[in-house]
Protein backbone atom coordinates (compact mmCIF):
# COMPACT_ATOMS: atom_id res chain seq x y z
CA UNK A 1 0.00 0.00 0.00
CA UNK A 2 1.65 3.52 -1.03
CA UNK A 3 2.80 5.86 2.10
CA UNK A 4 0.80 8.45 0.11
CA UNK A 5 -2.83 6.57 0.84
CA UNK A 6 -2.22 7.43 4.78
CA UNK A 7 -0.65 10.91 4.19
CA UNK A 8 -3.03 12.31 1.80
CA UNK A 9 -5.90 15.04 2.91
CA UNK A 10 -9.05 12.85 3.67
CA UNK A 11 -11.32 14.22 1.55
CA UNK A 12 -9.06 14.16 -2.06
CA UNK A 13 -8.43 10.71 -3.01
CA UNK A 14 -4.78 10.12 -4.41
CA UNK A 15 -4.48 11.17 -7.72
CA UNK A 16 -1.38 11.31 -9.33
CA UNK A 17 -1.24 13.82 -12.33
CA UNK A 18 2.13 12.79 -13.43
CA UNK A 19 1.56 9.37 -13.54
CA UNK A 20 -2.14 9.89 -14.08
CA UNK A 21 -2.81 7.34 -11.51
CA UNK A 22 -6.31 6.83 -8.93
CA UNK A 23 -6.12 5.24 -5.68
CA UNK A 24 -10.18 4.22 -4.88
CA UNK A 25 -9.88 3.20 -1.11
CA UNK A 26 -13.11 1.54 0.11
CA UNK A 27 -13.68 0.61 3.66
CA UNK A 28 -16.14 -2.55 4.62
CA UNK A 29 -17.71 -1.55 8.22
CA UNK A 30 -19.73 -2.74 10.11
CA UNK A 31 -20.45 -4.94 13.27
CA UNK A 32 -18.48 -7.70 14.35
CA UNK A 33 -18.99 -11.22 12.48
CA UNK A 34 -21.34 -9.60 9.96
CA UNK A 35 -19.76 -10.70 6.63
CA UNK A 36 -17.46 -7.95 5.95
CA UNK A 37 -14.65 -10.34 5.42
CA UNK A 38 -16.72 -13.01 3.79
CA UNK A 39 -17.34 -10.13 1.20
CA UNK A 40 -13.44 -9.85 0.01
CA UNK A 41 -13.18 -13.34 0.62
CA UNK A 42 -16.30 -14.07 -1.44
CA UNK A 43 -15.09 -11.07 -4.59
CA UNK A 44 -11.23 -12.90 -4.30
CA UNK A 45 -12.64 -16.69 -4.78
CA UNK A 46 -14.94 -15.66 -7.35
CA UNK A 47 -12.20 -13.43 -9.27
CA UNK A 48 -9.19 -13.67 -8.52
CA UNK A 49 -8.26 -15.79 -12.32
CA UNK A 50 -9.59 -11.67 -13.62
CA UNK A 51 -8.11 -9.48 -10.94
CA UNK A 52 -5.21 -11.15 -10.80
CA UNK A 53 -4.16 -10.13 -6.87
CA UNK A 54 -4.03 -11.46 -3.67
CA UNK A 55 -6.14 -11.23 -0.29
CA UNK A 56 -3.92 -9.90 2.99
CA UNK A 57 -5.75 -10.86 5.96
CA UNK A 58 -4.11 -10.70 9.73
CA UNK A 59 -6.60 -12.63 12.22
CA UNK A 60 -6.63 -13.75 15.42
CA UNK A 61 -6.50 -17.30 16.20
CA UNK A 62 -10.03 -17.42 16.13
CA UNK A 63 -10.32 -16.56 12.66
CA UNK A 64 -11.66 -12.88 13.48
CA UNK A 65 -9.67 -10.04 11.88
CA UNK A 66 -7.77 -8.72 13.73
CA UNK A 67 -5.99 -5.85 11.55
CA UNK A 68 -7.70 -5.58 8.11
CA UNK A 69 -8.23 -7.45 5.38
CA UNK A 70 -7.06 -5.71 2.18
CA UNK A 71 -7.83 -6.72 -1.64
CA UNK A 72 -6.47 -4.56 -4.29
CA UNK A 73 -6.79 -4.92 -7.90
CA UNK A 74 -6.64 -2.87 -11.03
CA UNK A 75 -9.79 -1.23 -13.13
CA UNK A 76 -7.14 -0.32 -16.29
CA UNK A 77 -7.47 3.27 -17.19
CA UNK A 78 -10.36 4.97 -16.99
CA UNK A 79 -10.45 8.64 -18.79
CA UNK A 80 -6.95 8.30 -19.36
CA UNK A 81 -6.44 7.67 -15.61
CA UNK A 82 -4.89 4.48 -14.29
CA UNK A 83 -7.52 3.68 -11.65
CA UNK A 84 -6.65 1.20 -8.79
CA UNK A 85 -9.70 -0.19 -6.11
CA UNK A 86 -8.17 -1.09 -2.90
CA UNK A 87 -11.00 -2.68 -0.83
CA UNK A 88 -10.14 -2.86 3.16
CA UNK A 89 -12.42 -4.00 5.91
CA UNK A 90 -12.22 -3.18 9.98
CA UNK A 91 -12.33 -5.53 12.58
CA UNK A 92 -15.66 -5.45 13.75
CA UNK A 93 -14.86 -6.28 17.63
CA UNK A 94 -16.00 -3.03 19.34
CA UNK A 95 -12.63 -3.17 21.16
CA UNK A 96 -10.52 -2.40 17.90
CA UNK A 97 -11.62 0.89 17.58
CA UNK A 98 -7.87 2.33 16.69
CA UNK A 99 -7.43 -0.02 13.95
CA UNK A 100 -10.86 1.19 12.78
CA UNK A 101 -10.16 4.56 13.26
CA UNK A 102 -6.68 4.32 11.49
CA UNK A 103 -8.39 2.09 8.43
CA UNK A 104 -10.61 4.76 7.61
CA UNK A 105 -8.30 7.28 7.47
CA UNK A 106 -8.24 8.20 3.76
CA UNK A 107 -11.20 6.25 2.88
CA UNK A 108 -13.18 7.54 -0.34
CA UNK A 109 -16.68 4.67 -0.12
CA UNK A 110 -18.01 2.50 1.88
CA UNK A 111 -19.73 -0.27 2.42
CA UNK A 112 -21.75 -0.60 6.13
CA UNK A 113 -22.69 -4.45 6.47
CA UNK A 114 -25.21 -4.78 8.68
CA UNK A 115 -26.38 -8.40 10.65
CA UNK A 116 -29.75 -9.34 9.61
CA UNK A 117 -29.91 -11.23 12.42
CA UNK A 118 -32.52 -10.16 14.96
CA UNK A 119 -30.15 -10.65 17.82
CA UNK A 120 -27.63 -8.49 16.14
CA UNK A 121 -30.21 -5.06 15.99
CA UNK A 122 -28.23 -3.21 19.10
CA UNK A 123 -25.17 -4.21 17.73
CA UNK A 124 -25.82 -2.62 13.77
CA UNK A 125 -26.61 0.42 15.55
CA UNK A 126 -23.71 0.76 17.71
CA UNK A 127 -21.17 0.31 14.82
CA UNK A 128 -23.34 2.93 12.39
CA UNK A 129 -23.24 5.09 15.67
CA UNK A 130 -19.43 4.63 15.82
CA UNK A 131 -18.76 5.19 11.90
CA UNK A 132 -20.72 8.50 12.27
CA UNK A 133 -18.23 9.35 15.25
CA UNK A 134 -14.85 7.81 13.20
CA UNK A 135 -16.07 9.84 10.67
CA UNK A 136 -16.12 13.23 12.28
CA UNK A 137 -12.87 12.91 13.80
CA UNK A 138 -11.77 13.21 10.46
CA UNK A 139 -14.02 16.14 9.59
CA UNK A 140 -16.05 14.28 7.43
CA UNK A 141 -19.95 13.33 7.24
CA UNK A 142 -21.66 10.46 6.90
CA UNK A 143 -24.07 11.93 4.79
CA UNK A 144 -21.76 13.58 2.16
CA UNK A 145 -19.25 10.49 2.05
CA UNK A 146 -20.03 7.68 -0.55
CA UNK A 147 -22.25 5.01 1.46
CA UNK A 148 -23.63 1.70 0.21
CA UNK A 149 -25.78 -0.55 3.29
CA UNK A 150 -25.53 -4.50 3.14
CA UNK A 151 -28.06 -5.91 5.01
CA UNK A 152 -26.24 -9.62 5.43
CA UNK A 153 -27.01 -13.00 6.04
CA UNK A 154 -30.76 -13.23 4.68
CA UNK A 155 -30.09 -16.69 3.56
CA UNK A 156 -30.22 -17.32 7.62
CA UNK A 157 -34.27 -16.90 6.97
CA UNK A 158 -34.48 -20.62 5.33
CA UNK A 159 -33.11 -22.20 8.04
CA UNK A 160 -35.46 -20.81 10.32
CA UNK A 161 -33.35 -18.16 12.08
CA UNK A 162 -35.07 -14.82 13.27
CA UNK A 163 -34.21 -12.03 11.30
CA UNK A 164 -34.73 -8.29 11.36
CA UNK A 165 -37.02 -7.24 8.32
CA UNK A 166 -36.23 -5.02 5.03
CA UNK A 167 -38.34 -2.18 6.35
CA UNK A 168 -37.05 -2.71 9.84
CA UNK A 169 -33.20 -2.78 9.09
CA UNK A 170 -34.26 0.41 6.82
CA UNK A 171 -35.90 2.16 9.59
CA UNK A 172 -32.89 1.53 11.77
CA UNK A 173 -30.46 2.10 9.72
CA UNK A 174 -31.44 4.11 6.61
CA UNK A 175 -34.05 6.60 7.70
CA UNK A 176 -31.88 9.69 8.03
CA UNK A 177 -28.99 7.96 5.50
CA UNK A 178 -31.27 7.47 2.33
CA UNK A 179 -28.63 5.69 0.52
CA UNK A 180 -28.59 2.51 -1.93
CA UNK A 181 -29.23 -0.37 0.21
CA UNK A 182 -28.90 -4.31 -0.84
CA UNK A 183 -30.18 -7.30 0.81
CA UNK A 184 -27.30 -9.78 0.67
CA UNK A 185 -25.48 -13.51 1.80
CA UNK A 186 -22.01 -12.84 1.77
CA UNK A 187 -21.68 -16.64 2.24
CA UNK A 188 -23.69 -17.73 -1.10
CA UNK A 189 -22.24 -14.59 -2.72
CA UNK A 190 -25.60 -12.87 -3.00
CA UNK A 191 -25.40 -9.39 -4.18
CA UNK A 192 -21.73 -9.27 -3.11
CA UNK A 193 -20.55 -7.91 -6.27
CA UNK A 194 -23.28 -5.82 -6.73
CA UNK A 195 -22.82 -3.98 -3.98
CA UNK A 196 -19.32 -3.74 -5.01
CA UNK A 197 -20.05 -2.37 -8.36
CA UNK A 198 -22.53 0.15 -6.69
CA UNK A 199 -19.64 1.66 -4.20
CA UNK A 200 -17.14 2.07 -7.05
CA UNK A 201 -19.39 4.05 -9.30
CA UNK A 202 -20.86 6.04 -6.86
CA UNK A 203 -17.34 6.95 -5.36
CA UNK A 204 -15.84 7.30 -9.07
CA UNK A 205 -18.51 9.53 -9.55
CA UNK A 206 -17.89 11.37 -6.50
CA UNK A 207 -14.09 12.07 -7.25
CA UNK A 208 -14.79 12.81 -10.70
CA UNK A 209 -17.51 15.86 -8.83
CA UNK A 210 -14.49 16.49 -6.56
CA UNK A 211 -12.53 17.43 -9.39
CA UNK A 212 -14.93 19.20 -11.87
CA UNK B 1 -31.13 4.29 -4.38
CA UNK B 2 -29.98 5.91 -7.88
CA UNK B 3 -26.64 7.05 -8.31
CA UNK B 4 -27.11 11.11 -8.56
CA UNK B 5 -24.00 11.57 -10.50
CA UNK B 6 -24.50 10.20 -13.48
CA UNK B 7 -22.08 10.74 -16.89
CA UNK B 8 -19.43 9.20 -18.88
CA UNK B 9 -17.34 8.57 -15.88
CA UNK B 10 -20.36 6.38 -14.16
CA UNK B 11 -20.79 4.38 -17.76
CA UNK B 12 -17.01 3.80 -18.69
CA UNK B 13 -16.58 2.76 -14.68
CA UNK B 14 -19.93 0.43 -15.45
CA UNK B 15 -18.39 -1.46 -18.02
CA UNK B 16 -15.35 -1.60 -16.83
CA UNK B 17 -16.37 -3.52 -13.55
CA UNK B 18 -18.91 -5.85 -15.67
CA UNK B 19 -15.66 -6.42 -17.68
CA UNK B 20 -13.95 -7.65 -14.44
CA UNK B 21 -16.72 -9.37 -12.04
CA UNK B 22 -19.72 -9.47 -15.00
CA UNK B 23 -21.42 -12.60 -13.20
CA UNK B 24 -24.57 -13.41 -15.83
CA UNK B 25 -26.36 -16.02 -14.81
CA UNK B 26 -24.23 -16.94 -11.71
CA UNK B 27 -26.63 -17.87 -8.87
CA UNK B 28 -25.51 -17.71 -5.18
CA UNK B 29 -23.27 -20.86 -4.07
CA UNK B 30 -25.56 -21.19 -1.28
CA UNK B 31 -28.82 -21.47 -3.25
CA UNK B 32 -27.44 -23.90 -6.05
CA UNK B 33 -26.42 -26.43 -2.95
CA UNK B 34 -29.18 -25.71 -1.21
CA UNK B 35 -30.95 -29.56 -2.32
CA UNK B 36 -31.73 -30.90 0.89
CA UNK B 37 -35.38 -31.69 0.84
CA UNK B 38 -37.96 -29.60 3.17
CA UNK B 39 -38.97 -32.70 5.20
CA UNK B 40 -35.24 -34.09 5.04
CA UNK B 41 -33.88 -35.01 8.53
CA UNK B 42 -30.65 -33.15 7.85
CA UNK B 43 -32.58 -29.73 7.40
CA UNK B 44 -32.46 -28.50 11.16
CA UNK B 45 -28.78 -29.76 11.01
CA UNK B 46 -27.87 -28.00 7.99
CA UNK B 47 -29.51 -24.60 9.34
CA UNK B 48 -27.31 -24.93 12.64
CA UNK B 49 -24.60 -25.54 10.67
CA UNK B 50 -24.85 -22.91 8.70
CA UNK B 51 -25.24 -20.82 11.55
CA UNK B 52 -22.34 -21.91 13.04
CA UNK B 53 -20.41 -20.68 10.28
CA UNK B 54 -21.96 -17.03 11.34
CA UNK B 55 -22.19 -17.30 14.88
CA UNK B 56 -20.29 -19.27 17.59
CA UNK B 57 -22.81 -18.94 20.95
CA UNK B 58 -23.89 -21.02 23.70
CA UNK B 59 -27.44 -21.37 22.12
CA UNK B 60 -26.53 -22.39 18.56
CA UNK B 61 -24.11 -24.77 19.71
CA UNK B 62 -25.93 -26.34 22.55
CA UNK B 63 -29.33 -27.01 19.42
CA UNK B 64 -25.93 -28.41 17.13
CA UNK B 65 -24.86 -31.14 20.31
CA UNK B 66 -29.14 -31.40 21.03
CA UNK B 67 -29.57 -31.69 17.05
CA UNK B 68 -26.82 -34.54 16.54
CA UNK B 69 -27.71 -36.43 19.88
CA UNK B 70 -31.30 -36.67 17.74
CA UNK B 71 -30.01 -37.96 14.69
CA UNK B 72 -27.67 -40.64 16.43
CA UNK B 73 -30.66 -42.00 18.30
CA UNK B 74 -32.53 -42.07 14.91
CA UNK B 75 -29.75 -43.82 12.73
CA UNK B 76 -28.20 -45.90 15.82
CA UNK B 77 -28.33 -48.70 13.11
CA UNK B 78 -26.75 -47.30 10.10
CA UNK B 79 -22.80 -47.52 11.42
CA UNK B 80 -21.50 -45.06 8.14
CA UNK B 81 -24.03 -42.21 9.57
CA UNK B 82 -23.71 -43.41 13.01
CA UNK B 83 -19.85 -42.51 12.62
CA UNK B 84 -20.50 -39.29 10.68
CA UNK B 85 -22.92 -37.79 13.49
CA UNK B 86 -20.18 -38.75 16.17
CA UNK B 87 -17.80 -37.07 13.95
CA UNK B 88 -19.65 -33.82 13.63
CA UNK B 89 -20.30 -34.49 17.45
CA UNK B 90 -16.64 -34.36 18.50
CA UNK B 91 -16.15 -31.45 16.19
CA UNK B 92 -19.06 -29.49 17.95
CA UNK B 93 -17.89 -30.04 21.07
CA UNK B 94 -14.53 -28.96 20.76
CA UNK B 95 -15.95 -25.79 19.20
CA UNK B 96 -18.58 -25.04 21.64
CA UNK B 97 -15.74 -25.44 24.16
CA UNK B 98 -13.11 -23.24 22.70
CA UNK B 99 -15.58 -21.05 20.90
CA UNK B 100 -13.50 -17.95 19.71
CA UNK B 101 -10.36 -19.27 20.09
CA UNK B 102 -11.17 -22.58 18.40
CA UNK B 103 -9.04 -23.73 15.79
CA UNK B 104 -9.53 -22.17 12.73
CA UNK B 105 -10.07 -25.26 10.79
CA UNK B 106 -12.57 -26.81 13.18
CA UNK B 107 -15.69 -24.69 11.09
CA UNK B 108 -14.28 -25.94 7.98
CA UNK B 109 -14.39 -29.52 8.88
CA UNK B 110 -17.30 -28.87 10.80
CA UNK B 111 -18.94 -27.71 7.53
CA UNK B 112 -17.06 -30.53 4.89
CA UNK B 113 -18.80 -32.66 6.80
CA UNK B 114 -21.51 -31.96 7.55
CA UNK B 115 -21.27 -31.78 3.33
CA UNK B 116 -19.79 -35.06 2.78
CA UNK B 117 -23.21 -36.72 5.29
CA UNK B 118 -25.15 -34.89 3.29
CA UNK B 119 -23.68 -35.91 0.17
CA UNK B 120 -23.83 -40.10 1.91
CA UNK B 121 -27.18 -39.40 2.91
CA UNK B 122 -28.66 -38.01 0.15
CA UNK B 123 -27.03 -39.19 -3.60
CA UNK B 124 -29.06 -41.68 -4.90
CA UNK B 125 -27.15 -45.11 -5.69
CA UNK B 126 -24.71 -44.58 -3.83
CA UNK B 127 -22.48 -48.20 -2.59
CA UNK B 128 -21.96 -48.99 0.42
CA UNK B 129 -18.01 -48.58 -0.72
CA UNK B 130 -18.23 -45.19 -1.60
CA UNK B 131 -20.07 -44.34 1.68
CA UNK B 132 -16.97 -45.99 3.60
CA UNK B 133 -14.78 -43.69 1.51
CA UNK B 134 -16.58 -40.33 2.20
CA UNK B 135 -16.10 -40.99 5.70
CA UNK B 136 -12.38 -42.45 6.05
CA UNK B 137 -11.69 -39.02 4.26
CA UNK B 138 -13.31 -36.92 6.89
CA UNK B 139 -11.88 -38.96 9.37
CA UNK B 140 -8.35 -38.83 8.03
CA UNK B 141 -9.57 -34.52 8.38
CA UNK B 142 -10.21 -35.38 11.79
CA UNK B 143 -7.22 -37.21 12.80
CA UNK B 144 -5.07 -34.26 10.95
CA UNK B 145 -7.05 -31.84 12.76
CA UNK B 146 -6.27 -33.55 16.53
CA UNK B 147 -2.51 -33.50 15.11
CA UNK B 148 -2.78 -30.17 14.77
CA UNK B 149 -4.43 -28.94 17.87
CA UNK B 150 -2.16 -31.36 20.28
CA UNK B 151 0.77 -29.64 17.99
CA UNK B 152 0.70 -26.10 18.80
CA UNK B 153 -0.77 -26.81 22.41
CA UNK B 154 2.57 -28.53 23.16
CA UNK B 155 4.67 -25.53 21.23
CA UNK B 156 2.35 -23.36 23.41
CA UNK B 157 3.24 -25.34 26.39
CA UNK B 158 7.16 -25.43 25.15
CA UNK B 159 6.67 -21.53 24.74
CA UNK B 160 5.59 -20.80 28.64
CA UNK B 161 8.24 -23.10 29.73
CA UNK B 162 11.11 -21.72 28.15
CA UNK B 163 10.65 -17.88 28.97
CA UNK B 164 13.86 -16.30 27.60
CA UNK B 165 15.80 -14.17 29.89
CA UNK B 166 14.81 -11.03 28.82
CA UNK B 167 11.55 -11.83 29.91
CA UNK B 168 11.54 -13.01 32.82
CA UNK B 169 12.93 -9.84 34.80
CA UNK B 170 9.75 -8.13 34.12
CA UNK B 171 7.50 -11.06 35.15
CA UNK B 172 9.18 -11.37 37.91
CA UNK B 173 8.84 -7.61 38.94
CA UNK B 174 5.69 -8.33 38.57
CA UNK B 175 5.13 -10.73 40.79
CA UNK B 176 7.69 -8.94 43.54
CA UNK B 177 3.95 -6.41 43.89
CA UNK B 178 2.33 -9.41 44.72
CA UNK B 179 4.45 -11.19 46.99
CA UNK B 180 2.72 -11.82 50.42
CA UNK B 181 3.88 -13.25 53.78
CA UNK B 182 2.89 -16.45 52.92
CA UNK B 183 5.62 -16.27 49.47
CA UNK B 184 7.55 -19.19 50.36
CA UNK B 185 4.51 -21.46 50.48
CA UNK B 186 4.11 -21.40 46.73
CA UNK B 187 2.00 -23.83 44.49
CA UNK B 188 4.15 -26.83 43.08
CA UNK B 189 3.53 -26.04 40.17
CA UNK B 190 5.05 -22.77 40.02
CA UNK B 191 8.13 -23.73 41.75
CA UNK B 192 8.59 -26.51 38.88
CA UNK B 193 8.34 -23.68 36.59
CA UNK B 194 10.98 -21.94 38.53
CA UNK B 195 12.87 -25.09 38.13
CA UNK B 196 12.68 -25.27 35.01
CA UNK B 197 13.58 -21.43 34.39
CA UNK B 198 17.10 -22.54 36.35
CA UNK B 199 17.63 -25.41 34.16
CA UNK B 200 17.43 -22.85 31.11
CA UNK B 201 20.47 -20.50 33.02
CA UNK B 202 23.02 -23.07 31.67
CA UNK B 203 22.21 -22.10 28.22
CA UNK B 204 22.31 -17.98 29.01
CA UNK B 205 25.46 -15.70 28.60
CA UNK B 206 27.44 -14.89 31.14
CA UNK B 207 25.32 -11.52 31.53
CA UNK B 208 22.28 -12.76 31.37
CA UNK B 209 22.33 -15.83 34.19
CA UNK B 210 24.07 -12.59 36.17
CA UNK B 211 20.81 -10.72 35.34
CA UNK B 212 18.59 -13.45 36.16
CA UNK B 213 20.40 -14.21 39.51
CA UNK B 214 20.18 -10.32 40.26
CA UNK B 215 16.46 -10.32 39.79
CA UNK B 216 15.73 -13.16 42.14
CA UNK B 217 17.83 -11.78 44.74
CA UNK B 218 16.03 -8.55 44.75
CA UNK B 219 12.90 -10.78 44.73
CA UNK B 220 13.95 -12.73 47.88
CA UNK B 221 14.89 -10.00 49.54
CA UNK B 222 11.76 -7.84 48.97
CA UNK B 223 10.11 -11.16 50.13
CA UNK B 224 11.59 -11.54 53.26
CA UNK B 225 11.59 -7.49 53.85
CA UNK B 226 7.73 -8.12 53.54
CA UNK B 227 7.57 -11.28 55.80
CA UNK B 228 9.85 -9.39 58.12
CA UNK B 229 7.08 -6.09 58.42
CA UNK B 230 4.20 -8.38 59.13
CA UNK B 231 5.68 -9.84 61.65
CA UNK B 232 6.37 -6.70 63.72
CA UNK B 233 3.25 -5.09 62.85
CA UNK B 234 1.36 -8.57 64.37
Amino acid sequence: MSKNCFVKCFLVPFINLKKREVQVKIVYYGPGRGGKTTNLEYVYSKFNDRIKTDIVSIKTQGDRTLFFDFLPFNMGKIKGFDVRVQLYTVPGQVKYNATRKLVLRGVDGLVFVADSMEARREKNLHSLKNLHENLASYNESIFKIPLVLQYNKRDLAEQGIPLLSVESLEKDLNSKLRVPSFEASALAGTNVVTTMKKIITMTMASIESQLK
Amino acid sequence: MDNKNDGTVTDEVQSRLEDLFGESGKASVYMEDSSVPEDSPLRILKGIVLSVDWEIDDEVMAKLIEEIGRLEHTYKDDKTLLSFFRLLGSVGKYIKTRKADAHPDAIKLLNSTYNSLEKVFLSKGITQAEKKETLLAQVKEFKKLKEQIAFKKADTAKKEEVKPPKETKPVIEKQEKDVVVQAEHRPPEETEEELLLRSEMSRMTPQEALAYVLAELKQVIRAEFKALNAKLKS
